[in-house]
């Protein structure tokens, strides 16, 4: 056991040894070197480096290269995520067609049903309209003077009658009056006509 | 009585840059107080003492340039220490992939640059070297500080951040892998 432990320590202190006879060689030549002096030349080169003399590895062109690198990947990003003609038309068909039915939509909102034309003030217009269309058709047709009271007198007397009948309501007018033809439309200016004939 | 003036910005900024100074001249001292251990450190991991040198030019470099990420200076020895550490280690691992590339042995490599080998036997210093090469990265490393370094158990303890327990039973590993490497060698010799 001691003779194993012995040969043992022999072994390594053989080793150990040789390991200090390297250390101290390679010692003396360390010291021989000022390193120091050595080391504070390193500083200065390292502190003064040149720019890279390989012209791609300058930072100007780095950069420049990776500004184009990025425009080039967003267009072609663009061209892939874009879409196709086809696609782009029936969207735009889509949205006017939205649009349409949305002033459709807003137009039948907006829309306001014709009133009716009532029978009363309707009535005084329909009279009004009578006397221009007398005063028109002697214009036209040169009539003398001395008829135009003649006809006018026809005239007023069609609205009176016309304003009686709507006073005595429905069942009791006249059967000149039945057909709606002095209702709706005064045909007195047609007396001209006959009075030329 | 004349009133002290205030102090202007630049003496301000005078007295930062003093003290800045102060601080990297003492810094610095101290690093340059353990330079020859760092030498012998890098001598054990690249096993030549042209390239041990540049290694230890390297590590100051490393120091001197990360050396805010210090706070504690009673901690120096050890940071410098796990720098150099570090700074082999990666050189191996360059090495390694340059062998690759030329495809040469590493004695052949190395042959013509060890002086040491008029002093000692060469064969047997290269038999050394190539059994310290084969032991594992973590016994490695505990051997180099040890044999190369002189660092005590704790120094190596607080270097590596390991316990003092695994330090001792690393080294023993070590010592017992290299002398049945050496040993087996001699047999194959005879």
């Amino acid at each position: 056991m001691k003779k194993n432990k012995a040969a043992n320590n022999k072994e390594v202190f053989e080793f150990t040894e040789l390991i200090q006879k390297e250390k101290e060689h390679a010692l003396m030549s360390f010291q021989k070197q000022d390193f120091r002096a050595r080391l504070n030349r390193r500083i200065k080169e390292e502190s003064k480096a040149p720019a890279p003399s390989v012209f791609w590895f300058r930072k100007p062109v780095i950069a420049t290269g990776m500004a184009l690198i990025l425009v080039i990947l967003g267009w072609i990003a663009t061209q892939i995520l874009a879409p196709n003609p086809y696609e782009r038309d029936a969207r735009a068909i889509k949205k006017a067609l939205a649009q349409v039915f949305d002033v459709q939509e807003l137009l039948v909102a907006q829309y306001v049903p014709q009133v009716e034309p009532q029978p009363g003030p309707d009535n005084l217009h329909e009279f009004e309209w009578s006397l221009k269309r007398v005063v028109y058709s002697a214009q036209r047709e040169n009539i003398a003077d001395s008829d135009v009271p003649g006809i006018l007198s026809q005239v007023l007397q069609n609205a009176t009658l016309v304003k009686e009948s709507e006073e005595k309501g429905p069942e009791e007018l006249n059967p000149e009056t039945k057909n709606g033809l002095l209702f709706k439309e005064d045909n007195s200016h047609q007396m001209l006509y006959k009075i030329q004939d | 009585m004349i009133e002290a003036e205030a102090p202007t910005f630049p003496l301000v900024q005078q007295t930062k840059v003093a003290e800045k100074t102060e601080r990297e001249s003492k810094v610095l001292e101290a690093l340059m107080a353990h330079q020859e251990k760092v030498f012998l450190i890098c001598l054990g991991f690249s096993r030549n003492p042209a390239d041990a040198e540049d290694l230890t030019q390297e590590v100051y470099l490393k120091a001197l340039r990360n050396i805010d990420s210090l706070t504690d200076l009673s901690l120096l020895k050890f940071w410098l220490f796990r720098v150099a550490r570090n700074t082999c280690l990666d050189f191996g691992r360059k090495r390694k992939l340059r062998r690759h590339a030329s495809l040469k042995p590493e004695h052949e490599q190395h042959e013509s640059r060890t002086p040491e080998s008029q002093l000692v036997s060469r064969e047997q210093l290269r038999s050394l070297k190539a059994a310290i090469q084969q032991l594992s990265k973590k016994q490695r490393e505990a051997f180099i500080l040890k044999e190369y370094g002189d660092l005590s158990y704790q120094e190596i303890a607080e270097t590596l951040k390991i316990k003092h327990g695994t330090v001792m039973s690393r080294l023993n590993r070590a010592r017992q892998a290299i002398k049945n490497r050496m040993n087996g060698e001699n047999n194959e010799k005879k």
